[in-house]
């Protein structure tokens, strides 16, 4: 186990050196530098030119690259072109706020799912399995940012339970920062827990149909017991695939959500950051974020080997 | 052959949530198909004195913000997002199958490093890639097809070579290499259609997915062109009118979540036939 | 100078009070609490002399004055200047500032800080855009504490204007934004700090020079970038005041206010326009630029962009606007825009690309709106959207463009000078039509040598009448703002010039009733 751990994390080198390279060439490729942005219409000559020696434009492109990669190696990701703060600084300020709201959408979305999931299977073809199904259905098939509008004027114009917008830190007061999590939290969550409960019911039945659960029936061991002992274990390999793979679709969601309820998070960082232009600020966003997901990833399959230690990810 | 093809049918039609996936996609197929005929507005016209008018004689649907028949879009939107869903997912699978099949079945230091590369491809936000490939190429449907089919690129691959690791430890794979077959018959004809029926379903969930995030793509702002009769447009666009003309709203929303809804009911009904194990119950 | 204002506004209120017993009283400001403001978007920083977006100049007139400001009708009145005087060759202009004034850190307002706040945006490391305002400054000189001398290079009268809180605001001699936190101002209210895309939050001046005000404790920012979203927060009220409401909405709010609502539309400088680029063919040809300007329906183009909620403009102020010029009128005549574009060969129109602002929806709809209009004519125009920075790039630095659409709010567009000057003087840089005609130039120049108001009308309608002839740019739209804010909120009125705080007027008067 500990091999693997380690050679994954040495993998993120190589992932890295190719995303920041991707970032880099790509962000440049979009016309409009950040004198563009930041100048709007006054795009005086003279101005312009300070500010690209300013924002370090007027070296030539190998050697601006190689200057981020060595402020990275020491631990510098630079400043903001429009933000004028210290990269890091502001991703460490947003990036929890993004965590916050999409771990408690995946939290929410399995608190859903995998009880829906187990209950549609057990009941197949009775009400309770339709009911289930419609349920997730319509979850995929509403687009998150309409989700979100429509929770907002349904749950906070009309019915005045929940804020329609903002922020607060679970550690300001986490009464109120549940409260407006609740939202946005739970738009982005439905669409995620109608993936996972139609991947828990099928993935229930399949398990629910192998031998050794029929042969544990046949021995007379209680339902119950025979769901959740036997049967989730495995039930739940895909459905942590599945987690694992849609963190960049994830990402995508809370842009849109974040965007929607004024959630101050890395997803709406970044939206400004591109449309600024902000080089080291989308690159250095770009580049955290891409520790983030090889790193997930590499807890989804260690979850795999938790689950079902037979499984061995050569 | 023509048996199986019998039995499938009968197996559709038998699968409620197929069958029922099936009529959807077959409304949204000729919806498209028959949008010419079938409009009398174009749809592209605007008329300021009909702006937001209710359903009525003239617009069966009503008029959108622009004085534009809501009918007329809504089946012209029809015929694009078919257009852009089948589009997006067979080149997706053109590039995605072989991307992830190769590495699963040759191993090694090519699979070490083509996962490194698809995990970086993953990690990227799509996001900035689309921009990139929306200021390279310009924008326009083909970029739009290009962006989203090359952005299914990595979760089909990594889907296909998890499918090939798992079959080529099979015997009957071990038979044939003992025998001495070629790795591309391998590959092609004994391991590929035995690995088909997941890579379909994903294919068919994946057209539901194509339009929803196209629809997001138009909300951000990255998306179609106006004053292109796009379904996500039309939704981007009525954001600011849903209290005062909901059906703006509601009607391109519903369209998107029948057709996504279709496709995913298909999608899933195929699975419940093409696994034999199910069919037993 | 306190004691005799108050005695006369006591015998005021007693000659009202005794003259008209029945009148009913007026709401005596309640001090203290939170006013909350929905914006729509959150600032990146906040350094009153380089940055200059809408949503910065929103925030600076809380934080800053000038050494003159507009008041409520957009005319120019003192703020921190007091007083002012030209020499007689108009080359020099002395300004007397007001004394008493303290900035937030403590200092007091002396001459030296003005002079240093004038240089640092004159100062080619600042990197100020708004460089080019001040290009007419030779020197400034610190005569003593409280009066402050500027020296120009030649006569410009429109210089007055760019000495607001916009151009230069003065801020502590020494000071500078520092990593996202804006120098001190002497404005009536004082930084405190700023989450980005959270809040920003802003605290009470106890020494603002107006005594008595500001009357709320804290203003807190709070950016909401979906109108919808924006407006919903203003029904509950979680917000007290938002800053534009979704057009649909507007024009039943107008007749029928949500609860607890006030909606109230109010001036803007902010003007839409289309600008012909005169070097690119066909629209070199001022025939093609005529047949444009002449088959486009600009009130459908207000109706449709803006809702009705603006009016159709042809020149860059609108009518209520101090600066409004009576230029002659020009309808749309389709008949004749085709005879002309047949005159210049076009009889089967012509194809033309139109790069359009994404994220600015006005223009995007303006442009949406011409294609149709333009169609009837036979021209058919392609859209190519660009989002902010490509659009800069291509269009306002490359200038690589036929036809386009533009706009701003005008903070920055004050005076004549200022719109028409920069616009349509050949070497100007922001003469982004590219249009040359030796006799505007003749008359722009008089222009800006020219004090006497009425004077100068005359002048400019001449500039105006010849401009939407040869139609390098043709005019659309001048929009108004439909604001928000809770009846909770009282005190607080839109000005000409869109400012949230202006002389006399603005948030520094809000107050809220608890």
């Amino acid at each position: 186990m500990l091999s693997f751990i380690v050679r994954r994390v040495a993998s993120l080198v190589p992932v890295l050196l190719i995303v920041s390279l991707m970032v880099f060439t790509i962000f440049r490729m979009i016309p409009g530098d950040p004198v563009d942005a930041f100048l709007g219409m006054e795009q005086d000559p003279q101005v312009r030119s300070t500010l690209r020696t300013q924002f370090g434009l007027d070296k030539p492109l190998p050697v601006q690259y190689l200057y981020w990669l060595n402020n990275i190696l020491h631990g510098n990701l630079g400043k903001s072109l429009s933000v004028q703060k210290n990269v890091l600084q502001l991703l460490s300020e947003k990036i929890p706020n993004t965590i916050y709201l999409a771990c408690s959408s995946i939290f929410v979305s399995i608190l859903i799912a995998v009880p829906a999931g187990i209950v549609a299977a057990t009941r197949r073809k009775k009400p309770e399995d339709y009911a289930a199904m419609t349920f997730a259905l319509l979850g995929i098939s509403i687009p998150g940012f309409w989700l979100g509008i429509m929770f907002i004027l349904i749950f906070s114009l009309y019915l005045g339970w929940f804020p329609s917008m903002g922020f607060v830190s679970p550690f300001e007061d986490p009464l109120r920062s549940l409260w407006h999590l609740a939202l946005p939290a739970f738009s982005l969550g439905w669409l995620q827990a109608a993936i996972l409960t139609r991947l828990t019911r099928s993935s229930m039945l399949d398990v629910l149909s192998r031998e050794y659960v029929r042969t544990a029936r046949a021995q007379g061991h209680p339902e119950g017991r025979v769901v959740f002992r036997y049967a989730l274990k495995n039930a739940l390999i895909p459905v942590v695939t599945v987690v694992g793979l849609r963190l960049a679709a994830l990402l995508g969601g809370t842009i849109v959500i974040e965007q929607i309820f004024s959630w101050p998070g890395v997803g709406l960082l970044l939206l400004q950051g591109i449309y600024a232009r902000d080089y080291p600020l989308v690159q250095g966003a770009v580049l955290i974020i891409a520790v983030g997901f090889v790193l997930i990833n590499l807890l989804v399959d260690m979850a795999y080997q938790l689950i079902d230690p037979r499984i061995r990810i050569s | 052959m023509t048996q199986r093809i019998r039995t499938a049918i009968l197996q559709v039609y038998q699968s409620k949530t197929a069958f029922i996936g099936f009529l959807l996609i077959v409304a949204l197929f000729l919806a498209g198909a028959l949008a010419p005929i079938l409009v009398s507005h174009d749809p592209l016209e605007m008329h300021y004195t009909k702006r937001l008018a209710p359903p009525g004689k003239e617009s069966l649907l009503g008029t959108d913000q622009f004085g534009r028949d809501l009918l007329s879009r809504i089946l012209w939107g029809a015929r694009r997002a078919l257009l852009i869903s089948l589009a997006v997912v067979i080149l997706g699978l053109i590039m995605g199958i072989p991307a992830g099949a190769l590495p699963g079945y040759y191993g090694g230091i090519f699979d070490n490093l083509a996962m490194r590369f698809i995990d970086a491809w993953l990690a990227f936000p799509g996001i900035l890639f689309f921009l990139a490939l929306l200021a390279a190429l310009g924008p326009g449907l083909s970029t739009l097809i290009l962006a989203l089919s090359v952005g299914s690129v990595p979760s089909t691959a990594r889907l296909v070579r998890g499918l090939v690791l798992a079959e080529k430890e099979k015997e009957y794979i071990e038979a044939a290499r003992a025998i001495g077959e070629r790795d591309s018959f391998i590959l092609f004809r004994q391991i590929l259609p035995n690995i088909i029926s997941p890579i379909i379903v994903m294919a068919t969930v994946s057209l539901g997915n194509v339009v929803l995030i196209a629809s997001a793509l138009s909300f951000l702002g990255l998306g179609e062109l106006p004053p292109a009769p796009s379904w996500g447009l039309m939704l981007s666009e009525a954001r600011n009118f849903i209290e005062t003309s909901p059906l703006l709203a509601i009607i391109p929303g519903t369209a998107i979540s029948l057709s996504v809804l279709g496709f995913n009911l298909f999608g899933d009904g195929l699975r419940d036939l093409l696994d034999p194990r199910l069919s037993e119950e | 100078m306190r004691f005799p204002r108050k005695l006369c506004r006591l015998l005021l209120a007693i000659f009202f009070v005794a003259a008209f017993p029945v009148l009913p009283q007026a709401q005596t400001p309640q001090m203290g609490g939170k006013l909350i403001l929905g914006m729509r978007m959150d600032p990146p920083a906040m350094d009153p002399h380089r940055d200059q977006f809408s949503e910065q100049f929103k925030r600076f007139s809380f934080l800053y004055n000038g050494l003159l400001d507009y008041d409520k009708e957009g005319h120019l009145v003192p703020s921190l200047a007091t007083s002012w005087k030209y020499s007689a060759d108009q080359k020099e202009l002395t300004l007397k500032l007001r004394p008493g004034v303290k900035f937030h850190n403590g200092k007091e307002l002396k001459g030296g800080d003005v002079k240093y706040s004038l240089d640092r945006v004159r100062d080619k490391k600042t990197a100020s855009p708004l460089i080019r305002d001040f290009s007419s400054i030779q020197d400034v000189q610190v005569v003593d504490d409280a009066t402050v001398k500027i020296i120009l290079k030649e006569v410009y009268s429109p210089f007055l204007s760019k000495l607001t809180l916009y151009y230069c605001s003065i801020i502590p001699a020494g000071t500078e934004a520092k990593e996202g936190t804006p120098p001190p101002g002497t404005g009536p209210f004082q930084f405190i700090e700023h989450k980005m895309n959270d809040y920003m939050k802003l605290k009470k001046f106890p020494q603002y020079w107006e005594k008595g005000l500001p009357y709320v404790d804290e203003i807190i920012f709070k950016p909401i970038v979906e109108d919808t979203v924006r407006y919903t927060a203003l029904r509950t009220g979680e917000i007290h005041w938002a800053n534009t409401i979704p057009f649909p909405d507007v024009e039943r709010a107008l007749k029928n206010p949500p609860k607890d609502v006030v909606v109230q539309e109010g001036p803007t400088q902010s003007v839409f326009y289309f600008i012909l680029n005169s070097t690119k063919p066909p629209f070199n040809n001022f025939k093609v630029r005529q047949a444009i300007a002449l088959a486009l329906d600009k009130k459908e183009i207000v109706a449709g962009a803006v809702w009705g909620r603006g009016e159709v403009a042809d020149q860059a102020f609108g009518k209520a606007h101090p600066y409004h010029l009576p230029v002659k009128p020009q309808d749309q005549d389709l008949n004749k825009a085709r005879a002309l574009l047949s005159e210049a060969g076009f009889s089967k129109g012509f194809k033309v690309t139109l790069p359009a602002l994404t994220a600015h929806s006005l223009l995007l709809e303006m442009a949406k709106i011409a294609q149709a209009q333009l169609k009837k004519v036979g021209i058919e125009v392609e859209l190519q959207l660009l989002d902010g920075a490509a659009f800069n790039q291509q269009v306002l630095v490359k200038k690589d463009f036929s036809i386009t659409t533009m706009g701003d709010a005008g903070e920055t567009r004050n005076d004549f000078d200022d719109a028409y000057y920069r616009a349509f003087f050949s070497t100007s840089p922001y003469n982004f039509a590219r249009y040359s005609n030796p006799a505007v130039d003749g008359w722009l120049q008089e222009g800006r040598r020219t004090f006497d108001l009425e004077k100068r009308k005359k002048i400019y309608t001449q500039v105006m009448d010849q401009v939407n002839q040869d139609a390098p740019v043709i005019y659309a739209i001048i929009r108004t703002i439909p604001y928000a804010w809770r009846t909770s909120l009282k005190g607080w009125e839109p000005n000409a010039t869109s400012a949230l705080c202006y002389s006399g007027g603005g948030f520094s008067r809000a107050w809220l009733e608890r």
